[in-house]
């Protein structure tokens, strides 16, 4: 992807000059012609780029694309992921299914795990996919006691478990991001989904242990070996809480 | 940061404008002529003000609270969260609350969610989690404050009605206080007559019904600047008892004492560079019994 992009922007160094005349070079690497306002070239992988009237366009040997004109643009890259913009906003679209966007000087973006970002004008603030938010306010951590603090939400707090609770364990608190509409097409779309088992994730919150754990004290924790995944114990945010951890040392 | 704190309590207060006017508006709808179109009344300017009465009230609060050798309540919390859908979520807990001033403290959290149960006897400062078996446990601040100091920032652990344990619960509240009004009396709240006070200090715009006659604080509702959802979180206190006998053996609990260690731990994202205190190991035992929830 990258290497594509190099040859795409040495072509367009030998394509301009030529813009008011027609010309045309051949090299090792590529060709290039242009004339009465336009031009073209292509890279010996298999890139290629043109343009001409105030438009452009250009494709990578691996599938990437891009064009623009009329102060838009947008691209797409040879996995799929997506971006454009225009008239002072953009957006984009990853190929794991993250998404950014943005515009007037705020920017909003959602990962791939459904964890959430956004910020503009010297703030920002993030939600993380287990539910746990943080904000860059220096007075959160530490300051006083009439700071803001994410509650201590847990699947688990009503006994049987809330899929549509937030908080943690449940990969997806989504205070921003619109009024239920967004969520509720999203959740249609995954009616016929079959359940998935849980992921457990490295440095992941959980606000319970799966089955089969086995419990092991080791130096100044206490750790579970839940199937190969190992798990510690700590208190914080109002309860117990277990979080993915390496194997400890024996 | 300050700037930051007007502009938070400007757009509170421009809500509450906004209330005002649509409120202003409906009985001139109600009175006027059919297709008559009427301008909503002016409710004037936003009046970011101190009342000295408001602060006459909060200030009767504190010395009660302060005044008080031991006390004790039941606390009701009620706060928001957002749920997946996006729309918030209400979640409830009930704790009763032992406090032995300086330095001594018992909250048992008993009722939904996680059910906990802390413990500060002025030497040992233990947060333990019955149905878990797991303590954490660390040396005990020398005051009151200090510990609940020590919970928030080692542990995330906040329990909201601090500013009721504190031994000064006026130096907290008139910390950064911009704004304070009285909005009148209620009948209603823990079936007794109280005074209403809202207040805005630090990044807190909050809402205290106070005893009409004993001054003791029934209802406190706070919305914080810091959260751009502006999640409510509401504390009922009843069953308030000053200067009762608590027993000596309150403040510590022999099944906290035997359960597994665990440390304090913030489950947030750390900043770069972490968090001074953050973290606080637990203490020498480490005991291998239960531990399996």
């Amino acid at each position: 992807m990258r290497r594509s992009g190099f040859v795409f922007s040495g072509l367009l160094t030998l394509a301009l000059p030529g813009a008011a005349l027609a010309w045309s070079h051949s090299g090792a690497f590529g060709t290039a012609s242009g004339g009465r306002g336009s031009w073209s070239a292509s890279g010996y992988r298999g890139g290629s780029a043109s343009g001409g009237d105030g438009s452009w366009s250009g494709s990578g040997f691996r599938g990437s694309s891009a064009s623009g004109g009329d102060g838009s643009w947008s691209g797409t890259g040879f996995r799929g992921g997506t971006a454009s913009g225009s008239d002072g906003s953009w957006s984009g679209t990853g190929w794991r299914g993250g998404t950014a966007s943005g515009s007037d000087g705020s920017w909003h973006a959602t990962g791939a795990s459904d964890g959430t970002a956004s910020g503009g004008g010297g703030y920002w603030h993030a939600t993380g996919p287990y539910g746990t938010t943080a904000y860059n306010t220096t007075a959160y951590y530490g300051g006083t006691y009439s700071t803001y603090h994410p509650p201590a939400v847990v699947n688990s707090y009503y006994g049987s478990g809330c899929y549509n609770c937030g908080g943690w364990g449940t990969a997806g608190a989504a205070a921003a991001g619109g009024f239920l509409g967004a969520r509720l097409a999203q959740a249609r779309a995954a009616e016929a989904a079959p359940p998935q088992q849980p992921t457990y994730v490295m440095g992941g919150i959980y606000p319970s242990l799966p089955a089969g754990c086995v419990q092991s004290s080791q130096g100044a924790g206490s750790y579970y070996n839940c199937n190969g995944t190992w798990f510690s114990a700590a208190f914080g945010a109002n309860g117990v809480y277990y979080r993915v951890v390496s194997a400890p040392a024996s | 940061m300050r700037s930051a704190r007007v502009r938070s309590f400007v757009s509170c207060l421009s809500f509450a404008s906004a209330v005002g006017l649509l409120g202003v508006a409906r009985p001139a709808i109600a009175t006027e002529p059919v297709g008559s179109p009427t301008a909503p009344a002016d409710p004037g300017p936003v009046v970011a003000a101190i009342e000295p009465k408001a602060l006459e009230l909060l200030k009767a609060m504190s010395a009660r609270l302060a005044a008080a050798n031991t006390l004790s309540f039941t606390a009701l919390t009620t706060y928001e969260s957002p749920s997946r859908l996006g729309p918030p979520l209400a979640y409830t807990t009930l704790s009763q609350v032992s406090v032995q001033r300086p330095n001594r403290f018992r909250v048992l959290t008993t009722g939904d969610g996680p059910a906990t149960e802390v413990y500060d006897d002025g030497k040992t400062l233990v947060a333990f989690a019955p149905a878990e078996n797991l303590a954490a446990v660390a040396a005990a601040p020398p005051t009151l404050d200090g510990a609940l100091r020590l919970l928030h920032e080692s542990a995330a652990f906040y329990l909201p009605f601090t500013d009721v344990l504190v031994a000064d619960p006026y130096g907290d509240i008139a910390d950064g206080i911009e704004v304070a009004f009285v909005v009148g009396q209620s009948q209603i709240v823990d079936g007794t007559t109280t005074n209403i006070v809202a207040f805005a200090a630090g990044r807190s715009f909050q809402q205290v019904w106070i005893g009409a006659d004993d001054q003791l604080p029934r209802r406190i509702r706070a919305v914080y600047g810091d959260d751009p959802s502006r999640l409510r979180h509401d504390l009922e206190l009843s069953s308030w008892k000053l200067d009762g006998e608590i027993p000596e053996g309150a403040f510590t609990s022999a099944k906290a004492a035997a359960a597994t260690r665990i440390p304090f731990e913030r489950p947030d994202p750390k900043p770069p560079g972490g968090i001074p205190g953050a973290s606080v190991e637990p203490a020498a035992k480490n005991s291998q019994s239960g531990g399996r929830p």
